[in-house]
């Protein structure tokens, strides 16, 4: 494994790779810092940008983009208190309040100090735990992928919001359109309305875009809104002297959040919002004046930054060894991998090692990059909020476009993007999340082949085949996780409505 | 209008939910019906189409788009079971006619834009898309600019686009009848 590292530190080490992953960054952090803008829809865009480049690169690309946008969100949380992504809403208790008096530039700092410690932990994190669990992967027979694909879709009962039912609903939409295309197993086509082009299946990255970057644009069309007004704050960042000392100043909490980050985020569908949160309580159990959280506190923004961050590499782990992608942006992140020719799995780490471990090591890279942007400018970022509406608009409009051209070079993309964008805006307008989509979608494929083949290996007999699952040990575990993933969110629901109904 | 969370008590906390307060009844929840509702067609259909595939392949699609058709029924049941009962619905409220008319302009535009670069090719359907739609949204939105920012911007986006996509990703960019 250190032979491995030390390639992967040399490949990132070269200054086109640094530079790469430098770019990835702050153009995550732009679009982290914007409000209408989210890290999924950062990576969705610029998935055919990397498919192009050379594969260390163009990963290297999305992991920057995936760290800095996790924390660009932080920046208008503190300024505009306005989240720029859903889990920096924790930051900002107490990073506004401390823009409010004053102290705005502290604030900042401090979330990008919190941000690079517990990325940098979930990057460790990922490098030492991801190729045993990997190489345990090779246990697998088509049983335990099967089950492993109906435990990802499972996620879907945590990933679907306050409403179960359509999420589940939007998760076997996703399985219905990973059904379009040949079969896994015999290679007859289905619902391909003879197109060519639909033979290998809707294409992934143009899916991806339509569901995310489509619906999201005609969104901001519709609500007129993408930006906030920032003017005001800008003008009451104060100065302040950034020192060493800034770097370890909250070191227990960084570390403590961070390492809560990283195991929520290895569990799927927790994500960052639940992390921030945990992160938040963590520090203030942790803190020496927990009194001033609320208030705007230093302590209060540490906790929450590093734990959102710890997510990062912590979603990775599950997605790089067993191909469960827990949130939306490893599910893309999964999807760009496999358009790299990359297999989550032992291979991963063995057979294309020399892709792998760069990649891991890009995110060390990029959470220090995030670092250095952040001490040095985080409010010149927060700028991008300035960026007029309408130009906003029409420039990711052809971004997207282009995109979705660019992965074969083929107009068929464009057209099926434009089409799974309609498709996800109306489901969005009429309530349903896209994240159930985009897991259905990724994971229907794998529990079918996985299905299949468990039915060829018992000779198409289907007691033998269900028998068999409970004949395997992790079958078993993993059937027992998998109705745990579906019951404890039923329950939590059901505790919080009584809890309501009780206040 | 009702103030915004207060009538009868019910707290609406989406971002749209201003508008929850309008309806009573099945209106309350006509998007949730009419969602469960075209998504149950689409189901349907797809399962219809399943009886003319492959006895060998029919299987899992089958199994998914039953799956489907059953949810969907399931969600409209609910939301008529709580239309009844007034229960509070969490879903956005309805479009306005200038809403639905700008995403219907907004995918036509893309839909033009696209059929255009294969006859214009990339950079000038770009720079005219761009300077276009950026224009198209500042009325939408009445904040206007210099006519000169709008090509200033529209040149500038198509040209780090071609040389991002073009020069540096070799993608074969369209090329149409003068560029």
């Amino acid at each position: 494994m250190l032979s491995n590292i030390l390639m992967g530190i040399t490949a990132i080490f070269h200054p086109l790779a640094l530079l790469t992953v430098l770019g990835g960054t702050i153009f995550g952090i732009c679009v982290g810092a914007l409000p209408g803008l989210s890290a999924t829809m950062g990576v969705a865009i610029l998935i055919p940008l990397s498919y192009g480049m050379d594969p260390v690169m163009g990963l290297s690309l999305l992991a920057g983009v995936y760290c800095g946008a996790n924390y660009g969100g932080s920046i208008s949380a503190i300024l505009v208190n306005t989240p720029g992504t859903p889990a920096a809403a924790a930051t900002g208790w107490d990073g506004h309040p401390m823009a409010q008096n004053g102290h705005g530039k502290e604030a900042l700092v401090e979330a990008c100090v919190a941000s690079h410690w517990g990325g940098q932990i979930s990057s460790l994190a990922l490098l030492l735990i991801a190729p045993p669990l990997a190489a345990f992967s090779l246990r697998f027979g088509p049983q335990e992928n099967f089950m492993l694909g109906v435990f990802g879709l499972t996620i879907i009962a945590s990933l679907s919001g306050k409403d179960m039912l359509k999420g589940i609903i939007g998760g076997i939409f996703g399985l219905l359109l990973g059904s379009v295309g040949m079969d896994p197993q015999y290679g007859i086509a289905r619902y391909t309305f003879g197109q060519m082009g639909l033979i290998t299946g809707l294409p992934t990255v143009p899916t991806l875009i339509g569901l995310y970057s489509i619906s999201q644009i005609l969104s901001m069309v519709v609500e007129k809104a993408a930006t906030a007004d920032i003017g005001e704050t800008l003008r009451s960042v104060n100065k302040y002297k950034v020192s060493v000392r800034d770097l370890f100043r909250n070191l227990k909490a960084y570390l403590a959040c961070g390492a809560l980050g990283t195991f929520i985020g290895m569990v799927p569908a927790a994500g960052g919002s639940i992390a921030a949160f945990m992160g938040y309580d963590l520090s203030k159990r942790l803190s020496k004046t927990p009194e001033e959280f609320g208030k705007g506190c230093r302590d209060g923004i540490a906790g929450p930054e590093s734990a959102n961050n710890g997510v990062v590499c912590g979603s990775m782990i599950p997605m790089m060894t067993l191909g469960i992608p827990g949130n939306a942006v490893s599910a893309i992140m999964m999807g760009a991998l496999m358009l790299h020719g990359l297999t989550p799995g032992n291979d991963l780490f063995t057979a294309k090692a020399h892709i792998t471990y760069p990649y891991i090591i890009a995110y060390f890279v990029a959470n220090l990059l995030m670092l250095l942007c952040g001490l040095i400018g985080a409010e010149h970022f927060a700028k991008v909020n300035r960026i007029p509406h309408q130009y906003l608009v029409s420039v990711i409009l052809v971004l997207t476009v282009i995109g979705a051209f660019a992965v074969n070079n083929s107009y068929v993309n464009v057209f099926i993007m434009l089409a799974i964008g309609v498709i996800g805006y109306f489901l969005r307008c009429v309530g349903f999340d896209m994240s159930p989509i985009v897991l259905g979608f990724i994971l229907g494929p794998i529990a079918e082949k996985g299905w299949m083949r468990t039915l060829i290996i018992n000779g198409n007999d289907l007691g033998a085949a269900v028998s068999s699952y409970f004949t395997r040990p992790i079958c078993i575990v993993l059937l027992a996780i998998s109705i745990l993933s579906i019951v404890a969110p039923m329950i939590a629901r059901a505790r919080n409505r009584k809890k309501a109904a009780g206040a | 209008m009702p103030a915004f969370g207060t009538e009868n008590g019910l707290q609406g906390r989406t971002a749209y939910g201003r508008h929850f307060f309008k309806e009573r009844g099945l209106n309350l929840y006509r998007k949730e019906i009419t969602g469960s509702g075209v998504l149950f067609l689409l189901f349907a259909g797809a399962f219809w189409m399943t009886l003319d595939m492959n006895a060998k392949c029919r299987t899992y699609p089958q199994m998914v788009t039953c799956a489907g058709m059953a949810l969907c029924a399931v969600c409209i049941a609910r939301a008529i079971f709580r239309s009844k009962r007034e229960i509070p619905v969490e879903v956005p409220g309805p479009m306005t006619a200038e809403q639905i008319v700008l995403a219907v302009l907004s995918l036509a535009a893309a839909f033009v834009y696209i059929l255009v670069i294969r006859i214009l090719g990339y950079v000038i359907t770009t720079f005219l898309f761009i300077a276009a739609f950026s224009f198209f949204i500042s009325r939408t939105i009445r904040s206007y600019s210099s006519p000169w920012v709008y090509f200033a911007v529209a040149a500038g986006s198509t040209l780090v686009l071609y040389l991002v996509f073009g020069r540096f990703l070799n993608v074969p960019l369209p090329k149409g009848l003068l560029i």
